[in-house]
């Protein structure tokens, strides 16, 4: 589990500083079919126009994690802030944001995300608003029900009832007992973003060829499967393995906060 | 007459802890034994060995239980399966939680009939409603159609008590059944207890750790601290002529309010009951009163102190 | 419990309104003359006029506003650009292929990841083998798992057809798909219920009765199951359907998912923006019918909630 969050910081930094490759590098056009892997000079082989397979992959993960880093951060915060204000203040605080939240919920990502994407337009900031605005109501959701919960602890109601001010009672009471949860919900937040980031690449809403992202290379891939299935095969493991390592860390997160040691009757 | 259940020096152990220790009680069939004693003292564990009932974790160390004539403690697989509820029923202390929160109380009554007598649906149903009326639920068919719940403290437990009457156990494990009502309640559900008993020769076993309940409905009374049983005999001996020093400071708690002049201070017993830990020798020692050389070191015998009556303490005579 | 789904019918109305009048901003609130794009970059001003007039586009923007949501509550969500039909129609045809696609779907996580959860719950120690499953199933984006079982099973085995109709055979692996995903999902909660129902209280009265292992399983256990797996279901739903868009696209499946992949294609902002209100109204719905269910099954969801 520490061995992927690891990875998933390694594959964060190699493109800044590894491959100041251009992305066009028109290199060896072989007999019009791209190179495969491992041929000299081209570790991953090259795409059908003849470019660097381990540039543009370590390009369009610079791509593909700027957006899901940011909509991460994005939508887990600004679901948090809701979540929080909603579940503590209660009353018609709560009903107004929790109807937003419910509007935002209630439709299919995907399907809202494509007509999001279509007004806000491509490139990077353009997709990570539309995915920041697809899931931050999830957040916000399952922030509320904990803060709610919380609240209903009779610490808080003592620091209340003491006349502590609001803002205090949630720095020092609510947010140190939601923190590991939040964190839990970054991680498998940070999953479904990247993979959600890289399918509106992939049905062309996101990021445009040609500048590499792994969505798109994975659409450019899929119709290469015959002749090039590199092409396909690694762009789709650089995602399965980020998202791999999000999953991990999630899991791991979460494990640590329940040990229930549950025994069945049936084994009396 | 063979007493309806023998238990003979039996000891629960949890991994290393050992709960129970080498306890012995005889019960006769159509009576009532209580079993008394603080948090702590082992009383639920033993309810729950004679029941084979410990959870995953728990074992029958040592000693044998025998309930009509019948080793319960080497049953094992179908033959354990078919003897619960036969022979043994155990009455819980949260009707709340022993009770399934998605299905209604008469089914949860019903299917006793369904299953071991292959009643049908309707017929099963009727039965069970018969019994919570019996046990004095006004309007049971609408009862039989509510979730648990929906229901007072005191309906499910005369709902637990249905239960365990449509299995027809030989005996009745009582777990602390009133502790969670309010006073009237508890009143209501002892009467009814004295009722079965009356008309159905009901056995019970009571666990409690209130003097009181013990004075209304006991005939034998077991007294228990520690995981040992310091105390036993018939009811009415036992308060008496308490022995044990541990049964007399309890007499004292309860009856000190009523007896002693206002505004004397309540008799209490210093110190608190052992907790994961069992001190050596006479476990009750630490906060006897009565305090001398072997105690710390020596677990008394048990000796007789009067007829059918007996208690264990080195103040009595005969260490081992 | 009438009030209570009352109350939640109203709550989900107010989410469409929400939905709809979001989509109003978008659509109507951007760059782009949507009298051009209808009219074509040739037309003449008086045509441009005209179409302008019938949009309602010189009005005031709550005019608009509530022309707008007037039409949507009448059903009428517009006309598509490109293919110049109604909307409402376009969606409509498709609807019911998307259906079958997600009541498929929906069937096979049920199922599967049910079974998995309720084997796994019953095991004394969790299965790792299965925990591990869940997390590659958790990596693969649905798009590429479609597409490589479209590769091994219709490719490359030639088990099943490589799809483009809606026949029974060719739903199995889009169906497929969709519900896999999924599955993690339910094993866990399945899983983690199971296991709380096994160690409850209750569950030693019933070993106390004497009642035979099935019995108990049946009855006992997976009616405690139920109720966390119908809330999932109708959170999940959402997510759920936007699966649909990937598979409709790798498998060809004709259904609202493909069409709205389509319309961004095209730019066509009403069938987007109708699509969207549909795919909500129809969330709404299944959460609607999702709390009936769970209040029949669990007597507990009866009592009022607050929050």
């Amino acid at each position: 589990m520490a061995i992927l969050s690891a990875g998933v910081l390694l594959a964060v930094f190699a493109p800044i500083f590894g491959d100041p490759y251009a992305t066009p590098v028109d290199g060896l056009t072989p007999t019009g079919l791209p190179l495969g892997v491992l041929t000299s000079g081209h570790p991953l082989g090259t795409d059908s126009l003849g470019r660097d397979m381990l540039a543009r992959v370590a390009f369009g993960a610079r791509a593909s994690l700027e957006i899901a880093f940011i909509s991460n951060i994005t939508s887990v915060g600004l679901g948090v802030m809701v979540g929080l204000v909603a579940g503590f203040y209660r009353g018609w605080v709560e009903h107004a944001l929790m109807r937003i939240t419910d509007v935002f919920l209630a439709v299919p990502t995907v399907i809202s995300g494509l007509a999001l994407a279509s007004v806000l337009g491509t490139g990077v900031i353009g997709i990570s608003i539309v995915v920041t605005a697809l899931y931050w109501a999830w957040t916000a959701r399952v922030v509320f029900g904990e803060t709610l919960a919380l609240r209903r602890r009779t610490f808080v109601e003592a620091a209340i009832a003491m006349g502590a001010p609001g803002r205090t009672v949630i720095r020092r009471h609510i947010l140190p007992n939601l923190a590991s949860l939040i964190a839990t919900i970054a991680a498998f937040n940070g999953a479904t973003v990247v993979a959600v980031g890289s399918g509106l690449s992939y049905l062309g809403a996101g990021i445009q060829p040609p500048t590499p992202e792994w969505g798109n290379m994975l659409a450019e891939g899929q119709g290469a499967i015959d002749y090039a299935p590199h092409l396909l095969i690694v762009p789709l493991a650089c995602v399965v393995l980020i998202v791999f390592g999000f999953v991990l860390i999630g899991e791991s997160l979460s494990r640590r906060g329940a040990v229930s040691l549950q025994r069945s009757w049936l084994d009396i | 007459m063979t007493p309806l259940l023998e238990v003979e020096r039996v000891s629960v152990h949890y991994g290393s802890f050992e709960a129970v220790t080498e306890a012995s009680i005889a019960v006769e069939e159509g009576s009532t034994m209580a079993i008394v004693g603080e948090s702590g003292s082992g009383k639920t564990s033993l309810a729950l060995a004679v029941a084979r009932l410990l959870p995953p974790g728990g074992e029958i160390a040592a000693g044998s239980v025998r309930v009509d004539g019948v080793d319960v403690t080497s049953l094992a697989g179908a033959d354990l399966r078919r003897a619960r509820g036969r022979l043994v029923g155990y009455l819980a202390q949260d009707s709340m939680a022993a009770l399934n929160p998605v299905l209604p109380a008469g089914l949860q009554v019903a299917e006793v009939f369904a299953t071991r007598d292959g009643a049908g649906r309707r017929d099963a149903r009727r039965q069970a409603v018969e019994l919570l009326a019996q046990v004095g639920i006004q309007r049971a068919a609408e009862v039989a159609a509510m979730y648990p719940h929906e229901l007072s403290g005191g309906m499910r437990q005369r709902v637990m008590i249905a239960m365990a009457l449509a299995l027809r156990s030989r005996l009745l494990i009582a777990d602390e059944p009133t502790t969670a009502l309010d006073v009237t309640v508890q009143a209501e559900i002892l009467a009814l207890a004295a009722a079965l008993q009356a008309e159905h020769g009901v056995t019970f076993l009571w666990i409690t750790h209130d003097m009181g309940v013990v004075a209304e409905i006991a005939g034998t009374v077991a007294v228990m601290y520690g995981g040992r049983i310091v105390e036993q005999g018939p009811a009415a001996e036992v308060f008496a002529r308490p022995a044990h020093p541990y049964t007399q400071a309890l007499l004292e708690t309860v009856r000190g309010g009523a007896e002693a002049p206002p505004k004397a201070p309540f008799a209490t017993i210093a110190g608190a009951p052992p907790a994961g830990f069992i001190p050596p020798g006479c476990p009750f020692h630490p906060r006897c009163a009565h305090v001398h050389e072997p105690c710390p070191d020596i677990v008394p015998a048990t000796v007789d102190v009067g007829p059918g009556h007996q208690a264990a303490c080195h103040l009595l005579g005969g260490a081992r | 419990m009438a009030r209570y789904l009352i109350v939640r019918a109203g709550l989900g109305l107010v989410t469409i309104a929400g939905v709809v009048l979001l989509t109003f901003v978008l659509q109507f609130s951007l760059p782009g003359d949507p009298a051009r794009r209808i009219a074509g970059p040739r037309a003449s001003p008086e045509v441009l006029a005209t179409v302008r007039a019938n949009l309602h586009l010189d009005d005031s923007v709550p005019s608009q506003l509530l022309t707008y949501v007037t039409d949507v509550a009448q059903g009428d969500l517009g006309v598509s650009y490109i293919r110049r039909r109604p909307v409402i129609d376009l969606i409509m045809e498709r609807l019911p292929a998307t259906a079958v696609l997600a009541v498929g779907g929906l069937m096979v996580e049920v199922t599967l990841g049910g079974g998995l959860g309720l084997w796994d719950g019953l095991r004394r120690k969790r299965s790792r083998g299965l925990a591990a499953a869940n997390v590659v199933l958790l990596s693969i984006p649905t798009y590429s798992l479609g597409f490589l079982l479209l590769v091994v099973f219709a490719y490359r085995l030639d088990l099943l057809p490589l799809g483009g109709g809606t026949s029974a055979k060719e739903l199995i692996l889009p169906a497929a798909t969709l519900g896999l995903f999924g599955v993690p999902y339910y094993a866990a909660v399945v899983s983690e219920s199971t296991r709380t129902a096994l160690s409850a209280s209750y569950m030693r009265t019933a070993v106390a009765k004497g009642l035979p292992r099935r019995v108990i399983l049946r009855r006992h256990v997976i009616r405690n199951c139920l109720s966390p797996v119908i809330t999932l279901a109708g959170l999940d739903v959402a997510i759920y359907l936007s699966g649909v868009v990937f598979v409709e696209s790798v498998f060809a499946w004709p259904g609202i998912g493909q069409l709205q992949e389509q319309a961004y294609n095209e730019l066509d902002r009403p069938l987007l923006m109708g699509t969207v209100i549909v795919a909500a109204v129809v969330v709404v719905a299944f959460n609607l019918v999702a709390d009936l269910v769970r209040a029949l099954v669990d007597p507990r969801a009866r009592v009022e909630e607050t929050g």
